[in-house]
């Protein structure tokens, strides 16, 4: 029981990353190489923050802020000037990114690792079903499952949502009804990068907080949005229980085969069906 | 009064129209008739600002209007409707429309007024646009661009590939659309439909105006079509 729920919250942290990573692939066509670095640098503002106020619910909420600003910077200045360029470009953008944050995030914090603490109230365990469950991988289950409620109902049934769905769609068309398409990737890459962090920021109490830590994680997001689908919602939350499953119960049983596990996942989605689970067949133009 | 002023468009290092001089004035049903590949699609890009002018001029009600990004003259009043109809087809018919209301203030076409011009439209406002027909989907291009309540409204041959029943339909909804106040330019690669609606007519071939008139002239255009490149 606890393996399961240990699951979730590893689905739920993946989920969250690649949920703002296969919307920016949907929208602007990009994949952001640097979203392991972003959800590095939401895991050290949320450090600071709680450090500096005690209060670790108020970083959660600062910091999907402060880093929705730091996405729409980087979406204005460093990419829409290369959208028509080739892909290289994009990735070594996207690369150069990384290598940036990176410097950035040491120069202010320096190499020690950090940690924040268990928030007062979500430490220590629960006894139910006859196992011990973190009390904080359960909040995390929980705030993730309303995280994946709010982002659908935000994309399904909202106005923003309707122009987003459409402009991912087609951008051009969505263009000449009247849609301010640049507007649309600039929030599309803030909310994906404030998701990231707020990832970050909850994976804080539960990992170590280090320079390396997105790059661990990375991999698996895109393992996950190639699973599900890329630019669909509801394949980054299959792809995300799929991984975090495989993750969480692949530890508890056989460390040693983890990552065979989890990639095999991806080569048999890629035999089986290679567009992902949810995703659509693109027929060649 | 929306036109062009002598406007050259490129494709990369290919030129797609060459001096190009064109206008419709508020309540003309205008007609541009030529082969494939001829720039009529090109000279209807260029007129709503999809698509860049390297020379010449755009102007709009005397207003130069040449850089004016296509989202913005989509609120200035002008809508394109292009060849492949372009429906965003993971959302549903009736959502394609919603876009449109919500991103423009109400006037006179309404989704009520849009679905009583197509009937069949309002069967299929909850079907995916993907799985919509191509009448259907040619409806709903319509629809969806009239919700803009446009001053111009450019078409880029509407009724291609269609069963007569539903070019009769387009027809009639084309003719209600310009007497309801919107100008209307009509791309076709004949005259077949357009000397039923049109109350101007242009030729065009290699990216360059052959022969304009008014319909009392059409038989001379008409051999122009035939004989072959100018």
């Amino acid at each position: 029981m606890s393996t399961f729920v240990i699951g979730l919250s590893i689905a739920m942290l993946l989920f969250l990353l690649s949920a703002g990573l296969t919307l920016i692939f949907g929208m602007l066509g990009i994949i952001n190489f640097a979203h392991g670095a972003v959800y590095m640098l939401g895991a050290y503002v949320a450090y600071q923050v709680a450090a500096t106020t005690h209060n670790f619910w108020l970083a959660l909420c600062v910091t999907p802020l402060v880093l929705a600003v730091v996405g729409a910077i980087i979406e204005r200045l460093v990419l829409r000037p290369i959208y028509d360029r080739p892909h290289e470009f994009q990735l070594l953008a996207t690369f150069g990114l990384i290598l940036v944050l990176e410097e950035a995030v040491r120069m202010i914090w320096g190499l020690q690792l950090r940690s924040i603490a268990t928030p007062p109230g979500l430490s220590g365990s629960v006894h139910v079903f006859g196992t011990d469950i973190s009390k904080y991988r359960l909040f995390v289950v929980v705030f993730g499952a309303a995280m994946v409620a709010l982002l659908f109902f935000g994309i399904e049934r909202t106005r923003l949502g309707l122009i987003l769905r459409a402009s991912s769609n087609n951008a051009g068309m969505a263009e000449m009804l009247g849609v301010e398409v640049g507007r649309v990737r600039t929030a599309i890459f803030a909310l994906g990068t404030a998701l990231a962090g707020i990832g970050g920021a909850i994976a804080g109490p539960m990992l170590p907080i280090q320079l390396q830590m997105g790059f661990s994680v990375i991999l698996d997001c895109f393992i996950v949005i190639i699973i599900g689908g890329l630019g669909n919602i509801r394949g980054a939350v299959a792809g995300a229980l799929l991984i975090g499953m495989t993750r969480a119960y692949g530890q508890q049983y056989a460390a040693e085969w983890i990552d065979i596990a989890t990639y095999g996942v991806l080569v048999v989605t890629l035999l089986v069906r290679p567009q992902g689970l949810f995703g659509i067949r693109l027929r060649t133009a | 009064m929306l036109e062009l002023r002598d406007v050259d468009v490129f494709y990369g290092k290919a030129q797609a129209l060459h001096g190009i001089s064109f206008s419709v004035a508020p309540g003309d049903i205008v007609a541009l008739i030529g082969r494939n590949g001829a720039g009529k699609s090109t000279l209807l890009r260029a007129l709503a600002g999809a698509h860049g002018l390297t020379r010449g001029e755009r102007r709009l009600d005397g207003d130069i209007i040449t850089r004016l990004p296509s989202y913005l003259c989509s609120r200035r009043g002008i809508a394109l409707v292009p060849e492949d109809r372009q429906i965003f087809s993971s959302l549903t018919a009736e959502e394609n429309l919603r876009l449109v209301e919500v991103l423009h203030p109400a006037g006179y076409w309404t989704r009520e007024r849009v679905y009583r011009l197509f009937p069949r439209l309002a069967e299929r406002r909850k079907a995916n646009g993907i799985s919509l027909s191509g009448g259907e989907q040619q409806m709903l291009a319509i629809a969806r661009s009239l919700l803009a309540n446009p001053h111009y409204l450019l078409l880029d041959e509407p009724t291609e590939g269609l069963a007569p029943i539903i070019v009769d339909a387009i027809i009639a909804a084309i003719s209600e659309i310009n007497q309801q106040g919107t100008a209307v330019v009509l791309v076709e690669q004949n005259f077949k439909v357009p000397q039923l609606l049109a109350n101007y007519f242009h030729l065009i071939d290699s990216g360059r105006l052959t022969w304009s008139g008014p319909p009392d002239r059409l038989d001379e255009a008409r051999d122009l079509l035939i004989v072959g490149r100018s």
